[in-house]
């Protein structure tokens, strides 16, 4: 790693301010509060600056230079957007407000119901049956994957019947499919949890490559050694 | 093992410190096990990609998840690069803007790659997956410059590619909603073969696109990206870690079945 003066200075303050951030796992302190609160103000620096040059500047100033006029649009809509903070005409803000409310609500609606229903039931009507009898689509290629695929079959259908609030879930259908839906549900949150023991252990593993790659060499190089 | 009931957690804390620094510092070089499916599809889908193919690649994680993230995000792009193929860089979350330029600039280097032939950087654009759907209609009229302000017609590389949807493939690298707007739009309405790296947080929820096909395969978080590391022959940052999560998830299994044990064994009992 090629250490430059700025280099070194950037290593010692990212070193330095995740140790203060580490210190909140000992109890709060000035040290932890002082990172938490240079973070915020330098992501709100960042996205500002981000905000105006990559966005406003780039898809706005810089088209109306060029005569593009319709993209004024969207600035005025953002100006009315701010309104909000005058309490006599901040019901102007409304406006841009509904706006942006259709435009994500018909998007969403035309791609939910494409993507998220029309698709995820495409993906589970599966073929139960495997052998010579039941070729093409409609047999699975194997066993084990017929297996499978009964495992899909059966657990979005219970899933369902666990969500199904008009019939109390009593009985051999109701009662055993809702109790088989709980289970399901058991174990996709325990899926979820171990993922995220992973996700959080990969961040600390991240910061502790950051000392052994970076910060160390960093310290051998201020002090001369090695 | 009553201690272990009013045992402060900050001895935790120790203890999952060691369980990660230990194994940096002492490889164990414990085994990575088989790779699994959907990262074995990334693999061979970019094998089999037609030479010189361009690649749309999205940066949409913030700076807090690049540990997870990045690993497989290089591995990636540096098959890529390798097999010849060319990178389409965009952002849909402000801290890609300048992560993309950091990786793709420091990868370039290292693998020769000249800018605006072989890659290029189209920098943020605001908008979620509406911003998206533009960028697949037209990249023009969605980066009217790249992430410098130089005018897309100085870009050799986007003479031709002048449409998300047109793109061999897109590989995004993400830890929000993103992820999901890819498959939903980019997969399901234009066709394109979706493929990424998530956060491991976020694996569960994209498993259904993944057994749907609209996403062709992912990386789940820093273990899926050593496994691309492993199939490349490429080891790099996610390879090395894996030591500590391994030994990192043993302490953590260990602790919650201690925790049971000693909560069933204080549980009163039923008369």
């Amino acid at each position: 790693m090629e250490f430059t003066v700025p280099t070194l200075i950037g290593i010692w303050v990212a070193a330095f301010l995740t140790l203060c951030i580490f210190s909140f796992l000992y109890h709060d302190n000035p040290l932890y509060k002082f990172a938490e609160h240079l973070f915020v103000g330098v992501s709100a620096g960042y996205w500002m600056s981000t905000y105006y040059w990559q966005s406003i500047r780039r898809d706005m100033v810089d088209k109306i230079a060029e005569g593009d006029w319709i993209s004024i649009v969207p600035g005025i809509l953002g100006v009315l957007l701010i309104l909000r903070l005058f309490p006599k005409i901040g019901w102007i803000s409304r406006w841009p407000l509904a706006f942006l409310v259709g435009i994500s609500a018909g998007f969403n609606i035309v791609y939910t119901m494409q993507a998220q229903i029309l698709k995820q039931i495409d993906a589970t009507i599966l073929p139960l049956w495997s052998g010579p009898f039941w070729n093409g689509a409609m047999g699975a290629a194997t066993w084990s994957d017929a297996m499978v695929n009964w495992i899909i079959v059966l657990g979005v259908f219970c899933a369902l019947i666990y969500f199904y609030f008009s019939v109390e879930h009593r009985g051999p259908f109701f009662g055993v499919g809702s109790r088989i839906g709980i289970y399901i549900l058991m174990i996709s949150f325990g899926a979820s949890f171990g993922y995220t023991v992973m996700a959080r252990v990969s961040l600390l593993i991240g910061r502790m490559l950051f000392f052994k790659n970076e910060f160390w060499p960093a310290v051998q190089r201020t002090f001369g050694m090695g | 093992m009553h201690f272990l009931s009013t045992l402060d957690r900050r001895w935790i804390y120790v203890l999952i410190a060691l369980s990660v620094g230990i194994p940096m510092v002492f490889p164990l070089k414990v085994p990575l096990g088989k790779v699994s499916a959907p990262s074995r599809r990334i693999y061979e889908f970019i094998e089999k990609l037609p030479p010189d193919s361009v690649v749309w690649f999205g940066f949409d994680y913030y700076a807090t998840t690049r540990a997870e993230t990045e690993p497989g995000a290089r591995a990636v792009a540096r098959h890529l690069f390798r097999k010849g193929h060319r990178i389409v860089a965009t952002s849909f979350i402000t801290d890609g803007a300048l992560i993309s330029q950091t990786v793709m600039n420091a990868l370039a280097k290292e693998e020769g790659k000249k800018y605006g032939v072989d890659y290029a950087i189209l920098g943020y654009k605001a908008g979620g997956q509406i911003a998206l759907k533009k960028v697949c209609d037209s990249i023009p009229a969605s980066f009217p410059s790249d992430v410098n302000g130089r005018p897309l017609a100085e870009l050799p590389i986007l003479r031709n590619f002048r449409k998300g949807r047109d793109a061999a493939m897109a590989f995004t690298a993400s830890d929000t909603r993103m992820f999901d707007y890819y498959a939903i739009v980019a997969a399901t309405q234009y066709g394109v073969p979706v493929t990424g790296v998530s956060t491991a947080v976020m694996v569960p929820e994209l498993y259904p696109y993944v057994n749907s096909g609209q996403i062709l395969g992912i990386l789940a978080g820093l273990k899926g990206s050593a496994e691309y590391e492993q199939m490349t022959n490429m080891p790099g940052e996610a390879t090395r870690a894996m030591d500590a999560q391994s030994v990192a998830h043993l302490v953590m299994v260990t602790l919650i079945i201690l925790s049971n044990i000693v909560y069933f064994s204080q549980r009163p009992r039923r008369r």
